[in-house]
């Protein structure tokens, strides 16, 4: 119980910095700290798999993704942006309602937690024959559908991105103005 | 296919690997210094009266590139003469760290008093102490003067860091 | 049987410092034998054999000027090189050294995990954030540009990896390294050879591109990119890069050995000179790491690095089609014919 309220305390000051950090990278890297984090929570829970697949697939390769955009676009910490000013009360309305709205159900709807001897012989070690078993045999159909959308989206993004040559040209031959600009300005 | 040639450069690379170092562990070992090599001027003498060669002529100060050469002569004492001319340098001294150690001394002396020897430790810690006189160029004398400061010190014979085959020029320098 | 937590510490403890040990050791090995396949002697001069250079390396890092950038990231700049050094000696827990219980009545291992594997991948992946937030951190384009090459390559090479390694897990039908090793993938047929040896070609070399050694030393290449991230990074703060760098060549040697070598096992010959000398902890593992060892400074010694376009297509177009043909023929071997 202990570990577990350090964890919870640990995760959720990861998601406060996500969303208060101004710096791009530092909020990132809060994100990584918090699946890191539900990652040794899995792990408490004995379910081992699933740890170590949060850890490669969210942390280990999407953050990276993440990170790696951010690099290039060498996204900096910006000054305070007042563009949605008029919709912060909103945003603060749904966010607070959202969260009371969780807290309420989780108090008001308390289940009791399954027995020990359900969980195990659900998780089985937490191992990864368990997790294929059912991946492949209850829910084979989910898991192809996914596989499509996932193809989907991949097929759309190469369309999204990829140019004919004569445009990809013209888009090369534009900034080199504007820098100069910028020079006379200062 | 590159794979095999992959395989061969790991080879050639494995064969040199049981091969003997080339490299010379200088101070332990005797550097091997090539028998053209210049290094320390040594001043000769007659080998066969013992008279030095040098007639202090000056022409090797003014072949030297660098200025790094300074001689004074004096006339000879015909009874007890010191060089087989009339006259003879009376002060010769070369600034080792002035000396480029090209040659052009060796080349211009009308006596071949002057030759540029092997040896090459010649670092000191005092500029006084790079200037060489005549005390330390002379035929005979052994070593460099921070070796034979050295050698004086711990009481034991000069050591020379190099080892060289026979040089004509050098004819009676015992080395 | 498992170890009381208070001895799971201590041998953490010890292998970490037996570990950073061989790191020293490691660097003093690689000069020397550099300098021999090059006709040269190597470090000597510190102590008989320069058996004291790596003492005083460590001395000469550690009370060299630690330059701090000051335009830097502070906070991650200081943080990158930790995240390295830690994940880097945190992959090492799961490899076993011996038969259960042959550590003075010990596991010779510090973890025994059922998805051990999926463990060193996982920690391995996440040590790409050393290098990627050092690069950044340092606020210099130089570096940056370094540090988004290497853990491109990184994440590259980490795909050859993972599916050369899926061959071993569909003969074994384990992802529990003990198990891998006690199943001995070579005994089970010999028509799996063939799937089994192009994997383990390819996890050879991917694991060469993940440690950063030649032919792939992108990273670090101190001739032309002059150590891409690390460039910005001084004293002790780049000897934790180096020491992770070489650990991770140490975890990358045992890890490779204990999947398709057999890992803490010993030949069976040798049991018919001293009956279960097969069975010593340690001395197996440690004998075909140093083999592997060996291996990339022979590579270093021998191949030229290769440029960022030919690292990047050998990795996807070669190395990861290979892989995965790989699995696809132990796989087919398993379904259909066995």
């Amino acid at each position: 119980m202990v570990g577990f309220i350090i964890l919870a305390i640990l995760a959720t000051l990861g998601a406060i910095g996500v969303v208060t950090f101004r710096q791009p990278v530092h909020a990132a890297l809060s994100l990584v700290g918090t699946l890191l984090t539900l990652a040794v929570t899995y792990v408490t829970l004995e379910a081992h798999f699933l740890g170590a697949i949060q850890v490669i697939v969210y942390a280990g390769a999407i953050m990276v993704l993440f990170l790696f955009v951010i690099m290039l676009l060498n996204v900096g910490g910006g000054p305070k942006v007042d563009r949605f000013r008029a919709l912060r009360p909103l945003a603060i309305l749904v966010g607070g309602l959202g969260a009371a709205g969780i807290a309420l159900v989780a108090f008001l709807d308390a289940r009791p937690l399954p027995g020990r001897d359900v969980i195990d012989s659900a998780l089985a070690g937490g191992g990864a024959g368990r997790v294929g078993d059912a991946l492949f045999s209850d829910f084979l159909f989910a898991f192809h559908l996914v596989g499509v959308l996932l193809l989907t989206g991949i097929i759309g993004a190469v369309g999204l991105v990829q140019r004919r040559p004569q445009e990809a040209q013209q888009v090369v031959s534009e900034p080199t103005v504007e820098p100069h600009e910028e020079l006379t300005h200062a | 296919m590159s794979l095999f040639s992959i395989a061969k450069g790991m080879g050639v690379t494995l064969s040199h690997l049981f091969k003997k170092p080339v490299t010379v562990s200088y101070p332990e070992e005797p550097a091997d210094v090539k028998p053209r090599f210049r290094g320390r001027h040594h001043l000769l003498r007659h080998p066969d009266t013992g008279l030095e060669k040098c007639i202090g002529c000056s022409l090797c100060a003014a072949a030297c590139p660098s200025y790094a050469i300074y001689v004074e002569a004096a006339e000879n004492d015909p009874d007890n003469p010191v060089s087989a001319g009339e006259r003879y340098a009376s002060i010769y001294e070369i600034n080792m760290l002035r000396c480029i150690f090209c040659g052009m001394c060796e080349e211009a002396c009308p006596t071949g008093a002057i030759v540029l020897g092997h040896e090459f430790e010649l670092a000191d810690y005092r500029y006084n102490d790079m200037v060489y006189g005549k005390d330390d160029m002379l035929v005979g004398v052994k070593g460099s003067k921070p070796q034979r400061r050295e050698a004086e010190r711990t009481g034991k014979a000069v050591r020379l860091g190099f080892k060289a085959g026979p040089r004509a020029e050098l004819e009676g320098v015992d080395y | 049987m498992i170890d009381p937590w208070w001895v799971t510490a201590i041998k953490a403890l010890v292998l970490c410092l037996i570990l950073l040990g061989a790191f020293a050791y490691m660097t003093l090995v690689e000069r020397r034998l550099l300098a021999r396949f090059q006709h040269r002697v190597g470090p000597n001069r510190t102590g008989p054999f320069g058996l004291l250079q790596p003492i005083a390396d460590a001395l000469k890092s550690i009370f060299k000027q630690d330059i701090v950038v000051s335009a830097a990231d502070k906070f991650v700049y200081y943080l990158a090189p930790f995240i390295s050094i830690t994940f880097a000696l945190s992959a090492f827990a799961i490899i076993p050294g011996g038969p259960a219980g042959s550590l003075f009545g010990f596991n010779p291992w510090i973890v025994d995990l059922d998805i051990g594997l999926l463990y060193v991948l996982a920690v391995t992946s996440i040590g790409v954030y050393g290098i990627f937030l050092g690069g950044w951190a340092s606020n210099s384009k130089y570096s940056l540009l370094g540090s988004l090459r290497s853990s491109a390559q990184l994440i590259s090479y980490e795909l050859g990896l993972g599916l050369s390694v899926l061959s071993v897990i569909m003969i074994a039908g384990t992802l529990n390294l003990r198990e891998i090793v006690d199943t001995g993938i070579w005994s089970v047929s010999p028509l799996l050879w063939p799937g089994l040896l192009i994997a383990f070609g390819a996890f050879v070399i991917s694991a060469v591109a993940e440690v950063n050694r030649t032919p792939f030393d992108l990273p670090e290449a101190e001739q032309e990119l002059v150590a891409g991230y690390m460039t910005e990074f001084s004293s002790i703060k780049w000897a934790l890069y180096q020491m992770a760098e070489y650990v991770n060549m140490m975890t990358a040697s045992a890890f490779i050995s204990t999947l398709f070598l057999g890992g803490w096992r010993g030949p069976a010959f040798v049991d018919n000179i001293i009956p279960g000398m097969s069975e010593w902890p340690f001395i197996w593992l440690i004998a075909k790491m140093a083999i592997f060892m060996f291996l990339f400074i022979w590579l270093r010694a021998t191949l030229p690095r290769l440029r960022y376009d030919q690292l990047m297509r050998f990795g996807w177009v070669y190395l990861f089609e290979i892989a995965l043909g790989a699995a696809l023929l132990t796989g087919a071997v398993i379904a259909f014919v066995l």
